[in-house]
């Protein structure tokens, strides 16, 4: 045998069936020549087909019902909006009324703020913390997508 | 999924996005076990994981305005029940859970007829093994083997390339047969 053997990982795509049409024939045809190949091959298929076989678990009881009688009915979806963006953005509400009363206190005039700028800005800084989510709203990182704890 | 069960279960999504709590939970009906059993490989601990799941579909419901389409429900769901339970695993470690006290619930196998029991025997031991890796090795090889997932949508769950993906799998298919092998070694067809 003249070629090298290939890597585990390719080894490993093979058995997925995911390895490019280029690369999946060369592997193929070493595994047909390399019986220590062709053993690695077989032994990640075993494993495969036994993690398959495990048995599938079941919860028993019906959390739907259980979920349905825990959840408070949310509001309609239209003006639910605006009040959702209000209330998950609480911590910059809370910073932007710490920096109005900071501002009062300072002396600084609001006039020219206005309470346009007042009551968009909570909703602007929520925004952004949207915005960091991905999209399809996958969580980077634990808890991303999870800005409000659940009561329990 | 066929395209009418998809086009079914988008209009459940949308009236579940929309407060409605009946449609929510026909979606957890459907994923319940598919999550528990997720969460119960993770953590090997059958009452943690069923409290876990029931965390897991209350943070879903109120993430669930923020789902947009282009991810899979299932998907998003399993990427909810992973943080969640890297999470405990994290907890855990902080308070110095011993990874012994975390092997999974498993039944010792009752004897029955000889081919059945080898069969039960095995699977322990495979549980053992997967038990024994790194919650990262066991959580991909429980998405691509027992939830089927391809690549994108591991890539999607664990927030990896495809690249990493292909690697860390491979990995983690080593790690376990380092485990696994010695165990299953004694077990007879
Ligand atoms: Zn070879």
């Amino acid at each position: 045998m003249t070629e090298a053997c290939p890597d585990h990982e390719a080894l490993s795509a093979l058995a997925d069936g995911v390895l490019l049409a280029s690369a999946e024939e060369g592997v193929r045809t070493h595994v047909a020549r390399c019986p220590a190949c062709a053993a690695r091959l077989v032994e990640l298929q075993a494993l495969s087909e036994a993690l398959r076989g495990l048995p599938r678990e079941s919860l028993g009881f019906d959390l739907g019902a259980r979920i349905e009688s825990r959840l408070p009915a949310r509001a309609q979806p239209t003006p639910q909006r605006r009040w959702r963006l209000g209330w998950r953005s609480l911590v910059p509400l809370a910073g932007a009324a710490a920096a109005l009363v900071l501002g009062l206190r300072l002396g600084v005039s609001l006039v020219s703020a206005g309470p346009v700028q007042t009551a968009v800005l909570p909703a602007v800084q929520a925004m952004s913390v949207f915005d960091a989510v991905p999209p399809g709203n996958l969580c980077p990182r634990p808890h991303a997508c999870l800005l409000v704890s659940v009561s329990r | 999924m066929h395209d009418e069960d998809a086009s079914q279960e988008a209009a459940e999504i949308a009236r579940a996005r929309a407060g409605d709590t009946g449609a929510f939970a026909t979606l957890v009906r459907r994923y319940q076990d598919r999550v528990f059993g997720f969460v119960l490989r993770m953590t090997g601990a059958r009452e943690e994981a069923m409290e876990l799941t029931q965390d897991i579909f209350l943070k879903a419901w109120t993430a669930l305005p923020d789902w947009r389409p282009d991810a899979r429900l299932s998907t998003w769901l399993l990427q909810i029940a992973r943080n969640a339970t890297l999470d405990v695993l994290r907890r855990r470690e902080r308070v110095g859970f011993s990874a012994l006290d975390a092997l999974p619930d498993v039944a010792d196998p009752a004897p029955g007829p000889d081919a059945h029991y080898a069969g039960r025997q095995r699977q322990a031991l495979l549980l053992e093994a997967l038990g024994q890796i790194a919650p990262a090795h066991r959580e991909i090889l429980l998405l691509r083997e027992i939830e089927d997932l391809s690549y994108a949508d591991i890539g999607t769950a664990l927030g990896l390339t495809e690249g990493t993906v292909k690697s860390r799998l491979a990995r983690a298919r080593l790690a376990l047969l380092a485990r696994y092998r010695p165990l299953a070694g004694g077990v007879d067809d």
